[in-house]
């Protein structure tokens, strides 16, 4: 979906920060009525939200698509059950209860699509070519690897929960992440402490979710203590 | 009359009352804050779902469904940002006003405007309950297997078909997503199917992780890689309950654009924003002053709203009548359903008559919580507004893990859902839309399920349509894609000359 504050949000605290109104509004915030001052012409563009235009890296991404669709059609002889098929003559609903059936209905709307989304977007890829538009499929390649740091980050986290517990293992993730994209204050440390206290609270303590129980912090507690990190966080 | 007055004492269980309250409000603030949303919001609460009982859980979601979109009028309103995609068009008019200092003119109007979206589509669905109702209760002997079966492929069509501009992709999504449940050992044969070996594969993926990675953990990913806005807090004067009751200078506007939003969201696949767009071009039709459309009109803002909050109420009707949801946040319910053992479709009017006048009662308490909640509470839930992006990506994150690994207390499921996510964010990035994945996971599951539990009935392929609702729905599918067809033909001829 489209980003929708970067199309209108910094121009509208920027223009409420540099306006007089805005140190009105600041000043006076009781007595004046709120005038936003964002500029008419900075307004959102519903037509935007239907205005599909193929993005960069669009064709490496349709030509990965279509890559994956063709492994799995050419897997689908060993992995779908077709080897051990029977088709009877005159009997459609004998074959229809055979495993390799719902594979092929997905296959057979997965790979022409997947075919089909490709030449469309080599087609487009071609037009911008030809009209000497800038190629920035590296920079969004770049984009999607760095986006793994936080999945690492992710996958971290979630196999820490078995060391230190869940409540801690939040905290510290919570704080670490903050950290990690910029919030550097003891401000932010506090608010990012205190946010994923209440979110453990309210999932395990209260809503008894589950999480990981056999923690190694939790094994070197005293037994009432242990029971209670367990039962609780 | 027995079963709603079941349906309403089905409601007074303190622990649904809880459930309504925490929805409505908890609705209000995620719709607020731009970068969320209900459809991350519920994927995150769906594996907490699995340990309350149904009602609960369905009113629950159908709280954040139900009132995010009046949390989501508010940013729309006063910062020009729309809080969830579907107020985008509230920000024409709604903001408009806000600039020439009528924010609480437009709030008010914007939340009677919703109320009555939401209102007039759930008197309507338990209006036609009650009259329709001893005739719906038959209804269940008429769908087989293989009308099932077809009301799935009809869905399917619909929801490709409404991707207009993206109709390839959201057919490839849809059979990746299709293939995706298929995954794991068929229960009939007990053949393992794309497991490549891998044991933890055998029991296929979980729809909940793969929700719960495709919408949440990739709009974490979203926004942690995105930037902050600078903000301001915004305050502003005046009471709202003076302009609530500016709603009925329009009164055409209001029904024609309630009507259009609940006959929209009966339509799988179709939703709230054509139904706006509809709505929105017949009141600037029927207006004394069309020029102020996008420039401040209250009757833009109404029938924006209006239609937008008309549509969750018809939403749950193809759900529930036919099991076939159309967008994204009911095929969400659709996973409470199923774990609840409830199987949506028409055998519910039969055997769980009660259970749905609770849902559509519970959406009404929640549309009325919601403005009361509005008319205290706007100044505060307007300061959620400006929650760093970034900030609530980490807690998005947070929130994805339990959600993922308390399903099955599995490591592998968090390593799924980040894969997942990551697709997820891909797919965000390059404007591909997400809910094709899902719809196919829960259609593409419904197809062959019922394929197979019919089949002992087919020897030929007319034997799929020869049924008088299963015959219907063909020739129905059959004209939908003509329709679509000859008008993009027409489209891109008019391109061409």
């Amino acid at each position: 979906m489209t980003d929708f504050r970067s199309t209108s949000a910094h121009p509208a605290t920027d223009a409420l920060r540099s306006s007089s109104v805005g140190t009105v509004l600041r000043s006076r915030a009781e007595t004046v009525p709120f005038r936003s001052h964002i500029p008419a012409e900075r307004r959102f563009n519903v037509a935007e939200l239907f205005n599909f235009t193929r993005g960069r890296a669009d064709v490496l991404f349709s030509l990965l698509f279509l890559a994956a669709a063709l492994f799995l059609a050419l897997s689908f002889i060993g992995q779908s059950g077709w080897e051990d098929r029977d088709l009877p003559q005159r009997r459609l609903g004998k074959v229809l209860k055979q495993p390799w059936v719902g594979p092929m209905m997905a296959l057979v709307i997965l790979v022409p699509a997947a075919l089909g989304n490709l030449a469309l977007s080599l087609r487009r890829a071609l037009r911008d070519r030809r009209k000497h538009q800038p190629n920035r499929t590296l920079y969004e390649v770049m984009q999607w690897i760095r986006a793994l740091e936080f999945i690492a980050y992710f996958i971290v986290y979630t196999r820490s929960i078995e060391i230190v517990g869940y409540l801690f293992a939040t905290m510290i993730f919570a704080v670490l992440m903050t950290q990690r994209l910029g919030y550097r204050s003891w401000r932010w440390a506090g608010i990012a402490l205190g946010a994923s206290f209440v979110s453990v609270v309210f999932f395990r303590t209260l809503l008894q979710i589950k999480t990981p129980v056999n923690i190694w912090l939790y094994n070197q507690l005293p037994d009432a203590l242990e029971r209670f990190m367990k039962v609780n966080f | 009359m027995e079963a709603l007055i079941t349906g309403l004492q089905n409601l007074l269980d303190p622990q649904v009352l809880i459930a309504l309250v925490i929805g409505a409000l908890g609705g209000l603030m995620i719709g607020a804050v731009p970068g969320i949303g209900p459809a991350i919001a519920i994927a995150i609460l769906l594996p907490a779902t699995v340990f309350l009982p149904d009602l609960v859980s369905l009113v629950l979601l159908l709280g954040i469904y139900g009132s995010s979109m009046y949390g989501g009028a508010i940013p729309a309103i006063l910062i020009n940002t729309p809080g969830t995609p579907v107020n985008a068009l509230t920000t024409y008019d709604g903001y408009a006003m806000t600039r020439r200092g009528e924010a609480p003119r437009a709030l008010a109007l914007a939340y009677s405007a919703s109320f009555f979206g939401g209102a007039f589509s759930i008197l309507t669905a338990l209006c036609a309950l009650m009259i329709f109702g001893p005739y719906l209760r038959d209804l269940g002997a008429l769908f087989g297997s293989r009308d099932i079966f077809m009301a799935a492929v009809l869905g399917m069509v619909l929801l490709i078909l409404a991707h207009r501009q993206t109709m390839l992709i959201a057919a490839l999504l849809f059979g990746f997503g299709m293939l995706i449940t298929l995954v794991g050992r068929q229960s009939l044969r007990g053949f393992d199917r794309y497991t490549y070996g891998m044991e933890e594969l055998a029991s296929g993926f979980n729809l909940i992780v793969v929700i719960v990675g495709i919408f949440a953990l990739s709009q974490a990913l979203f926004l942690m890689m995105g930037k902050d806005d600078p903000t301001k807090e915004i305050r502003f004067k005046g009471g709202l309950f003076r302009g609530l009751s500016e709603l009925r200078r329009f009164p055409l506007v209001t029904a024609l654009s309630g009507m259009y939003g609940t006959v929209m969201g009966i339509i799988p696949g179709v939703g709230e924003f054509v139904a706006q767009f509809f709505s929105y071009a017949t009141a600037r039709g029927l207006s004394k002053k069309p020029e102020q459309f996008g420039h401040g009109s209250p009757e833009g803002l109404i029938a924006s709203e209006t239609a937008n909050n008309a549509v969750p109420a018809a939403a749950m009707i193809p759900l529930l009548a036919l099991g076939v949801p159309g967008e994204a946040l009911t095929a969400m319910m659709m996973v409470v359903f199923f774990d609840a053992g409830i199987k949506p479709g028409p055998d519910i009017f039969e055997k769980n008559p009660d259970f749905l006048f609770s849902l559509f009662i519970a959406l009404l308490i929640i549309n009325v919580l919601v403005v009361i909640a509005l008319l205290f509470s706007t100044r505060l839930i307007a300061r959620m507004i400006f929650i760093p992006n970034r900030f609530l990506g980490v807690f998005i994150m947070i929130f994805a893990f339990v959600g993922v690994f308390s399903i099955r207390n599995n490591f592998f499921d968090c390593v799924v859902a980040a894969i997942f996510g990551f697709i997820g964010y891909i797919l965000r990035r390059l404007n591909w839309p997400l809910v094709p994945v899902v719809l196919g996971m829960v259609l593409g599951a419904i197809m062959v399920e019922r394929l197979t539990a019919g089949a002992s009935r087919i020897k030929t392929w007319t034997d799929l349509v020869d049924r008088p609702v299963s015959g219907t729905l063909a020739v129905v599918i059959l004209g939908v894609i003509a329709i679509v067809l000859t008008s993009m033909v027409l489209d891109h001829r008019k391109k061409n000359s």
